[in-house]
């Protein structure tokens, strides 16, 4: 069977539904275990087949190598969360088994969102995503900020979806078909390419805009960000970014490769935004996640930039930067979980202060990740802006380069901010901070983890120039 | 003769002993282990370092002791090291700063010693690294990677302004190195390789030199400082640690020295003379102007901080004169530069343990209390001033010479340089030194303890010994140093 992984992770994930249930002592706990357990059973099945090539239910989707590697990432970096989740304390409201079945179904919406081959497929595995992910960000029921983030969250996601559906109809109309291939087709046959066509992408282009919280259409990131549960921001910073990135990414290459002189200065005026307000706008935040957030639209709009040319080696860097962001960001929100006084999550950026003093290996391990961040040599962050950078110059753009190491300066200065807090200030409240191992030795990893991907990016460019070169295949 | 990895060695050595320091017991008094730990790393570093000296073939201009590995799968962008009469020099010298700052380290107390010293073992190595990267990418990263420890050593154990100073140092250089790197990139897209030694038969046409020219510029010349890049060096300068402020001096300066040779001189050769009155301008303003404000400093260190403007000034004189005597005159310099400074700070951080306080004002007649301190100090100032017989004056006059042939008004300008030196740096050692005894000043005064003591002996043979043979580093550079020549005209003007 080809679409055995998502059929195992659906057939799981409405088993774990009847039987949660019946279960009376710590539900959360042994439906979360079992989740994890069944996200391993699905990537091994997806490990298995990673190299088929096929198109399935008539070409509503499609499975290549760069879809399953997709998966890959998202199964992974939800499985991360979804262990975040259980090792971690959290507030009462979010021991509930519901939360885990809710982040396993949002991640079948992401699988099937990767390997859409189809506007109508993709359309509803988005929304399937998407209403999880609402039901995430509002899960504190007791808290006001989240249920607020939970209705920005809605509001904007609801317009993204009317911006798509029309986006798509217009082109339905045009091409008579929303397969993907068609669509491909239609536009070879054609001398010049309709308005409409066009308008029609732009359409498609801004509402995805809004899911990656790519500037100008990221005001609802900060809000949603700091009122979602941590643990709910740590998942919808990284598994989803993957998905939409991925579609974004099949969907400019394969069926609207013809026009991408239209598209390319489009996704450039989208990366420069991106990159400016995500660089300017954390200067002043206090709270890291806040501060997350446009750390968030910063790199997105860096991983953009590398989407310009439409080139093999542009999806390899990006494909390389959306692992390494990926690593980066659990990091970063792994801590911020673990950050803790009284019993309650603090998030402010002056909690760090004096960090060094009362957990002297996590305040390493967290200036490692931070540094990585901000892009500075040797560390893993450095190896993916390069890897972009090299891109952009390839094609001659050298305005764009330009810009994105600057901001990538400014961008540095709140990474190096918070450095500061941990090591140069002097402590005001002790955080009662990372009591438990498991999160300590996840740190540990992660932070190695970025020390010595510089010593084999190889290793990562091959992986990635052979997803890339599936991509292209449908060409 | 067996072929050892010297260069890797040099690298790796301090990355283990890095370890050790930091596996060393924390609960330690004066934290002995670490101590011992760092004082066993850099002297073995600085012993193995002057393996390359005495097994270097000074006929050859090209790079030697050349390791290569495979990094990205590619023939063209690989991990490779190797030195050549240009950056061999300035190896030792890091090795041999960063081995005096941890014998000087060795008697003090500060708050976390265990990081204090893993982060100067660190530094060993990515400096070491820096000069012996002979591809684009390996000295990028080397060349950045000096931030992380430099930054932490500038905020956590510098002065009462130290998070300002340490984001202005970071941000500074970050900002200038980045445009390096989409030059770096550039060459990398246009010619496919990397590798500098293979970069120099290629030529690039006048306009994309110019471009590429001031990429490298905004980096070098943010690093070096020049002026007007050089706001950051006063602040870093008086708020890093003593031993924080040696490094950056002695060494951290250097690379932007080192960085216009090697890229900006070798691979442009056009823009380079096209830039030439630009560099003339804003060095004699550096010499001239910085002079000046270092007259009037009160503080010691900033006085010092100000000095090495001006001291690169004749650097950068001397690089972009593109003669022979010019570039012999700058690398002389350099070093010099690297040691006297470093001898400066040492110093002023020796006054500082004793009295806590770097006013200038603050002091008089501490020749009669400290006077082994006023005999070395007197070595350093003299050394500073360029007087003949020490290092300085190797430097200064080499330069002269050569900007003198390039220009008679710029050699005439600068050469006043040398005697607002003398001015400040009189001027300083008669107010701290000299004079009757500031009633400030308490009878009881330790005397020079023996670390500091073999610091500063270590640091004054060091001067006149250069001053006295320059050929001692000249041998070494002159056939690197043709190539480079040979690509610029007898005449710019």
């Amino acid at each position: 069977m080809i679409i055995l992984p998502e059929i195992i992770l659906s057939l799981g994930f409405l088993l774990l539904l009847c039987i949660s249930p019946f279960i009376k002592a710590d539900s959360h706990k042994f439906i979360g275990y079992l989740g994890l357990l069944l996200i391993f059973l699905t990537q091994f099945s997806i490990v298995k087949d990673i190299f088929i090539f096929e198109e399935v239910f008539e070409g509503f989707f499609i499975i290549d190598s760069f879809g399953s590697f997709l998966k890959l990432i998202i199964l992974i970096s939800g499985g991360l969360v979804l262990f975040f989740y259980l090792i971690v304390k959290h507030d009462k409201s979010l021991n509930r088994p519901e939360f885990s079945l809710v982040v396993l179904i949002s991640l079948i919406g992401m699988m099937f969102m990767v390997s859409a081959n189809n506007l109508l497929s993709l359309f509803v595995s988005i929304e399937l995503q998407s209403l999880a992910l609402y039901i995430l960000v509002s899960f504190s029921k007791e808290d006001l900020n989240s249920s607020e983030a939970g209705v920005k969250y809605f509001v904007v996601g609801s317009l993204s979806t009317c911006i798509f559906l029309f986006g798509s109809s217009l082109i339905y109309g045009l091409v008579g078909s929303t397969d993907f291939s068609s669509i491909s087709n239609y536009m070879i046959d054609q001398p010049d390419i309709p308005m409409i066509l066009i308008i029609g992408l732009i359409f498609i282009l801004v509402s995805i805009s809004l899911k990656i919280s790519a500037a100008p259409f990221h005001m609802w990131t900060p809000d949603v960000y700091e009122g979602a549960p941590t643990i709910v921001t740590a998942f919808i910073s990284t598994a989803p970014k993957v998905a939409v990135f991925g579609v974004l990414i099949r969907l400019l290459v394969f069926p609207f490769g013809e026009i991408i002189v239209d598209w390319g200065k489009l996704v450039i005026i989208l990366s420069i935004t991106s990159m400016i307000i995500g660089s300017l706008g954390a200067i002043m935040q206090s709270d890291i996640k806040r501060l997350m957030a446009y750390s968030t639209i910063n790199h997105i709009g860096f991983m953009l930039m590398g989407l310009v040319p439409g080139t093999e080696e542009g999806i390899t860097a990006i494909s390389i930067y959306l692992i390494l962001y990926l690593t980066m960001n659990l990091g970063v929100f792994l801590f911020i979980l673990n950050m803790q006084r009284d019993q309650i999550n603090v998030t402010a950026i002056k909690d760090l202060s004096g960090l060094y003093k009362t957990e002297p290996v996590m305040a390493g391990c967290l200036a490692i990740i931070l540094f990585s961040m901000a892009g500075i040599p040797p560390l893993a962050g450095f190896v993916g802006k390069l890897l972009i950078l090299n891109v952009v110059v390839d094609s001659n753009l050298f305005f764009l380069a330009v810009i994105a190491v600057l901001t990538s300066v400014i961008a540095a200065f709140y990474y190096i901010r918070m450095v500061k807090s941990i090591f140069f200030d002097e402590p005001t409240e002790e955080l009662d901070i990372l009591t438990n191992n498991q999160s300590k030795l996840l740190m540990i990893l992660f932070s190695f983890f970025n020390l010595t991907v510089i010593l084999y990016p190889q290793f990562f460019l091959n992986l990635s120039a052979s997803i890339a070169l599936s991509l292209f295949a449908l060409k | 003769m067996i072929n050892l990895p010297i260069l890797p060695i040099l690298i790796c050595l301090p990355l283990i002993g890095l370890l050790f320091i930091l596996l060393s017991s924390e609960n330690d008094e004066n934290s002995i282990q670490s101590k011992k730990s760092a004082i066993w790393t850099s002297v073995s570093n600085f012993l193995l370092s002057l393996y390359l000296p005495f097994n270097f073939n000074k006929e050859i201009p090209h790079f030697q002791f050349v390791n290569s590995f495979n990094w990205f799968n590619s023939d063209n962008l690989k991990f490779t090291l190797g030195v050549d009469g240009i950056s061999m020099p300035f190896i030792v010298l890091s090795t041999f700063l960063i081995l005096l700052c941890v014998i000087y380290i060795y008697p003090q107390k500060k708050k976390n010693m265990r990081m204090y010293l893993a982060s100067f073992i660190l530094l060993e190595s990515f400096l070491v690294g820096t000069f012996s990267a002979i591809d684009l990418f390996s000295f990028y990263i080397f060349f950045e990677s000096i931030l992380i420890p430099m930054y932490l050593i500038i905020g956590f154990w510098g002065g009462d302004r130290r998070v300002y100073s340490a984001y202005k140092f970071f941000l500074y250089t970050l900002i200038g190195s980045v445009l390096m790197l989409i030059a770096i990139i550039f060459l990398y897209q246009e010619f496919g390789t990397t590798s500098i030694a293979r970069l120099l038969d290629y030529t690039l046409p006048f306009y994309i030199q110019v471009w590429l020219w001031l990429a490298f510029f905004a980096s070098f010349a943010v690093k070096i400082p020049m002026w007007p890049f050089h706001t950051w060096l006063p602040d870093a300068h008086v708020e890093a640690p003593t031993e924080g402020s040696v490094i950056l001096a002695g060494i951290l300066l250097k690379l932007g020295g080192y960085g216009f040779i090697r890229f900006n001189l070798s691979f442009l050769p056009d823009a380079s003379i096209f830039f030439t009155p630009f560099i003339y301008f804003l060095s004699v303003i550096a010499i001239i102007y910085t002079s000046f404000i270092a007259i009037v400093q009160e503080d010691m260190k900033k006085l010092i901080a100000y000095s090495s403007v001006a001291h690169m000034g004749f650097v950068t004189l001397g690089i972009f004169s593109a003669n022979m005597q010019g570039l012999h005159g700058a690398i002389v310099q350099m070093i010099s530069h690297g040691i006297i400074s470093a001898a400066l700070f040492f110093c002023i951080g020796s006054i500082y343990n004793r009295y806590k306080t770097k006013e200038i004002n603050y002091f008089g007649g501490l020749s009669q209390k400290i006077p082994k301190m006023s005999f070395f100090f007197l070595i350093f100032t003299l050394g500073a001033i360029g007087f003949p017989g020490s290092s300085g004056f190797i430097g200064e006059f080499l330069t002269l010479m050569s900007v003198y042939s390039r220009s008679t008004l710029v050699a005439f300008i600068s050469s006043f340089g040398v005697i607002l030196a003398a001015t400040y740096m009189l001027l300083l050692y008669k107010k701290v030194f000299l004079g009757p005894i500031n009633s400030n000043i308490d009878n009881k005064v330790n005397q020079l303890h023996v670390y500091e003591t073999i610091t500063f002996l270590a640091l004054s043979i060091m001067i006149l010994m250069i001053g006295i043979k320059p050929n001692l580093i000249l041998s070494y550079t002159t056939s690197s140093l043709d190539r480079i020549v040979s690509l610029y005209p007898i005449t710019i003007f």
